[in-house]
């Protein structure tokens, strides 16, 4: 892939260091022990030093060859406050100095965008990137920067993500009693307290209260959305007839004993979730789409699904309401639905967490049937989904044994089991549906297209010609789903004591820029956007005078590891027919170098449609 | 090979999901997530009497008062039922004589193999102290009823397969039964054949057959 020579011959400001970068590749000792002894931030060499550098020594060969001259370690940075963003003192963390270290840089094959970005927000404890449930002892409520509460409408406590029971009964109390002098004495919803930096909402689901708590710099309307999720998850396990149904009889129900531990254990893992991990499927309101190599393999799948659906004669018509194939991550592979249905986002995004949150630890030779409630679809029924994890021959999961060990969730790779989700609204279809899935799955393991959905690992920044970006999510309206870029897990496994950290980390920062980007074109009052169209630039940078400037006559390779202070400029750009969020590589100012780059990127969205998106479905 | 369904019962965390996984893929997951409506499973044995392979179809289902409405549609057609208690919890035990009860009184057919099941039985080992449910009080109520019975422990594998292979059985003495007094009937010798008509069709997912 070659590039345009106008990104190339941009003016870049450390030229003089881009000399050194070939004896700081030989050096590597001497450059990790620099790292690692540093116990400050990191910001990263980025790619126009290092194309500009390789284009430099060889002019005429193509990017792709040129690994050997991809230089993108991690080196030091800045600890300071952002005064646009956070106020808070940056007293960043130190595993992010050893995230990259030039042991993968030939492991990330054509990689020509630095792996990491650097960090200009308040950096969260370890506790916080690691803790994704209540159980740890120490559990002080005010120990938390984010906090999840559930109570009854008469004050009783239903589920909170953090604290101790006892302390949790007080405060629920409290929360009941201000909720309670709001609305009789100024005849108002209390929505939102904001005092300093913590920001607790509100949501008024009668005969349920759900309260956010963050200190982590989100809005008002995302809280919101958020409680708003987590409140349709309860809907879903136990739909919402049930609720007022039970409080219909005593007003002081204490629901908790109705819930079931499967269901707290549930809450947990969405709360970590949409706290901790990138999940723009949210606020987005769309799915991931997993991008295949070609857009035939996508067509052929839902081909499949028709004849095998058409063939099988002894389904009682009506039966299947819908069919899904996913993909871990949450990522969306095929559609099979009636003409003119499609299911609700939400419903959609609660099943997939339940899939792959829930059952995606488990032994793939069972088949699953659940009954579940889509609040969109229908908040008083329950549907049932026949769920099947697909192992491709070659593709077994290697180790069987007690699975202790699977804790480290995204180090998948032989966990590439895509599911296959039926659904229906009789409870007795099991075996029916049974039969058509093992139909359906079979030839999709004999044609061969099975491996072909697994093996294909998305797409990569550097498969889209947009060199000075370090990743983005195009959303297209139409199709209601989103893309994004794959992060390079190996760079982190190769991290194997700080793998979990490390990721998270990068995961939480990567979540924090989109979510600012995001809010910086939302309507706050309304909660939508500010206008049809729309093109926001935003830069996140350190300020100088909390940067200490390089001392000239230090030596030279610290000079250049000092040299950069973070500057990240981020792209929103809304158009009726797609929403493009994109964060640059450190350093990269010019907007119309940015605007160009997404323009490439729109374009190639549109140019790969087919293999990004789920166009059509397979429709019956 | 003759198929019969089986159903998994007993209170939430007695252990039916490890029982199930022990036996059907000779595994133990200490933290083992609470089941969500139901999951089917199969594994094959084969018996010692005329080397006749068993393939179970099995349902394990939730124990969770929830799902509860739910049960009936897993155990109508079911040969064979497990319910399950865990012997350092007498609650679980009262839950289990429940579901022997409405098995008795909702199904219909009176060959129905109900096998009565302690589980945790390592704990036990580890601290006598913890069982709160006699050997001899279950082996008693099951003699009474008319259930197998065995306790087991689904973390070291202990008679876990023998819960299995005696409920193989007595489908098995059951079956002969049925078709030699049905050949009695035709008159005709149908001695080793097998009406596989009765039975639901095979799955044809590969992974589950014997090993």
């Amino acid at each position: 892939m070659e590039f345009d020579e106008s990104y190339i011959d941009r003016p870049i400001k450390v030229k003089s260091s881009i000399e050194r970068l070939p004896n700081l590749n030989e050096n590597n000792d001497t450059l990790t022990l620099s790292i690692s002894s540093s116990s400050h931030p990191t910001t990263s060499i980025n790619l126009d030093q290092t194309l500009f550098q390789s284009r430099l020594q060889q002019p005429s060969q193509s990017l792709s060859q040129s690994n050997s001259a991809h230089v993108y370690n991690d080196i030091e940075t800045i600890s300071s406050s952002v005064p646009s963003i956070l106020t808070r003192d940056n007293n960043f963390y130190n595993e992010l100095a050893s995230i990259t270290t030039s042991n993968n840089i030939n492991s990330w094959k054509r990689s020509f965008v630095s792996n990491e970005i650097p960090n200009v927000f308040k950096p969260f404890s370890d506790e916080f990137l690691t803790t994704s449930n209540s159980s740890s002892n120490n559990d002080d409520i005010s120990n938390y920067d984010k906090n999840f509460l559930f109570l009854t409408s008469a004050g009783k406590p239903i589920y909170s993500t953090f604290g101790k029971d006892e302390q949790l009964v007080s405060i629920m109390g409290l929360i009941n009693t201000i909720i309670h002098f709001f609305r009789i004495n100024a005849s108002k919803e209390l929505k939102t307290i904001k005092f300093l930096n913590s920001n607790f909402v509100f949501l008024n689901r009668s005969p349920i209260i759900l309260l956010a708590y963050s200190r982590l710099g989100e809005t008002t309307t995302e809280l919101i959305d958020q409680l708003d999720f987590l409140y349709s998850y309860l809907i879903s396990s136990i739909s919402e007839r049930q609720i007022l149904r039970l409080f219909d009889k005593r007003d002081n129900f204490d629901l908790r004993n109705f819930l079931e531990v499967s269901d707290f254990e549930n809450l947990d893992q969405i709360c970590y979730m949409i706290s901790n991990k990138f999940y723009p499927d949210l606020y987005l309101g769309s799915l991931q789409c997993l991008t295949l190599k070609h857009s035939s393999i996508r067509k052929k799948t839902h081909e499949l699904m028709i004849k095998n659906l058409l063939m099988d004669s002894d389904l009682p018509r009506g039966t299947l309401l819908y069919g899904l194939l996913v993909y871990p991550e949450n990522k969306l592979v095929s559609v099979l639905r009636p003409k003119g249905h499609t299911l609700h986002t939400t419903d959609l995004h609660l099943l997939l967490c339940l899939i792959f949150n829930r059952f995606n630890n488990q032994d793939n030779n069972q088949e699953l049937w659940v009954p579940i409630c889509f609040p969109k679809f229908n908040a008083n029924g329950f549907l049932y989904a026949y769920i099947n994890f697909l192992s491709s021959k070659n593709n077994k999961p290697s180790s069987r044994g007690t699975s202790s060990a699977s804790n480290i969730k995204n180090s998948n790779n032989d966990k590439n089991c895509p599911a296959l989700v039926l659904i229906s609204a009789q409870k007795d279809m099991f075996h029916p549906l049974k039969v058509l899935a093992e139909s359906f799955i079979n030839e999709l393991t004999e044609s061969g297209l099975l491996d072909k959905i697994t093996t294909y690992n998305g797409f990569k920044m550097s498969d889209v010609p947009a060199p000075f970006v370090h990743h983005f999510i195009y959303k297209s309206k139409k199709h209601v789903q989103y893309i994004t870029p794959e992060v390079d897990h190996n760079m982190f496994i190769n991290q194997m004591p700080n793998f979990e950290i490390s990721y998270a980390s990068y995961e939480l920062k990567l979540k924090t820029y989109y979510q600012q980007l995001y809010n910086s074109i939302m309507n706050g009052s309304t909660g939508g956007p500010l206008s049809k169209s729309i093109l926001n630039f935003m830069q996140w940078s350190i300020s100088p005078e909390s940067h200490q400037e390089p001392d000239i006559s230090e030596d030279m390779q610290n000079s250049f590891l000092k040299e950069e202070s973070p500057n990240i400029m981020g792209l929103a750009w809304v158009t009726p027919t797609f929403e493009l969020y994109l964060i640059c590589n450190n350093g990269i100012v010019d907007k119309d170098v940015i605007f160009k780059s997404a323009k490439n990127i729109a374009n190639w969205c549109r140019k790969n449609e087919a293999r990004l998106f789920v166009t059509e479905g397979a429709v019956y | 090979m003759l198929q019969f369904k089986l159903v998994l019962l007993g209170d939430s965390s007695v252990g039916k999901s490890s029982i199930v996984h022990r036996f059907v893929k000779d595994s133990f997951d200490e933290f083992r997530e609470s089941t969500i409506g139901a999951a089917f499973l199969s594994q094959s044995i084969k018996l010692d009497e005329d080397d006749t392979v068993i393939k179970f179809e099995i349902w394990d289902t939730a124990g969770q008062e929830r799902y509860k409405s739910l049960a009936p549609m897993y155990y109508r057609n079911a040969n064979a039922a497990l319910v399950v208690y865990d012997i350092t919890a007498s609650d679980s035990l009262s839950k289990a004589q429940s579901w022997v009860e409405e098995l008795k009184n909702k199904v219909a057919d009176d060959k129905l193999v109900i096998c009565l099941v302690g589980n945790k039985l390592d704990l036990c080992q580890e601290d006598s102290g913890k069982r709160s449910v006699e050997i001899s009080d279950a082996k008693q109520y099951a003699d009474e009823q008319g259930l197998l019975f065995f306790e087991v422990s689904a973390k070291t594998g202990e008679k876990v397969n023998d819960v299995f292979k005696s409920i193989g059985e007595s489908l098995y003495s059951y079956k002969k039964e049925e078709l030699l007094s049905k050949s009695e009937q035709n008159g005709t010798n149908t001695h080793g054949q097998v009406d596989l008509q009765l039975q639901k069709p095979a799955t044809s997912d590969p992974t589950s057959c014997c090993t």
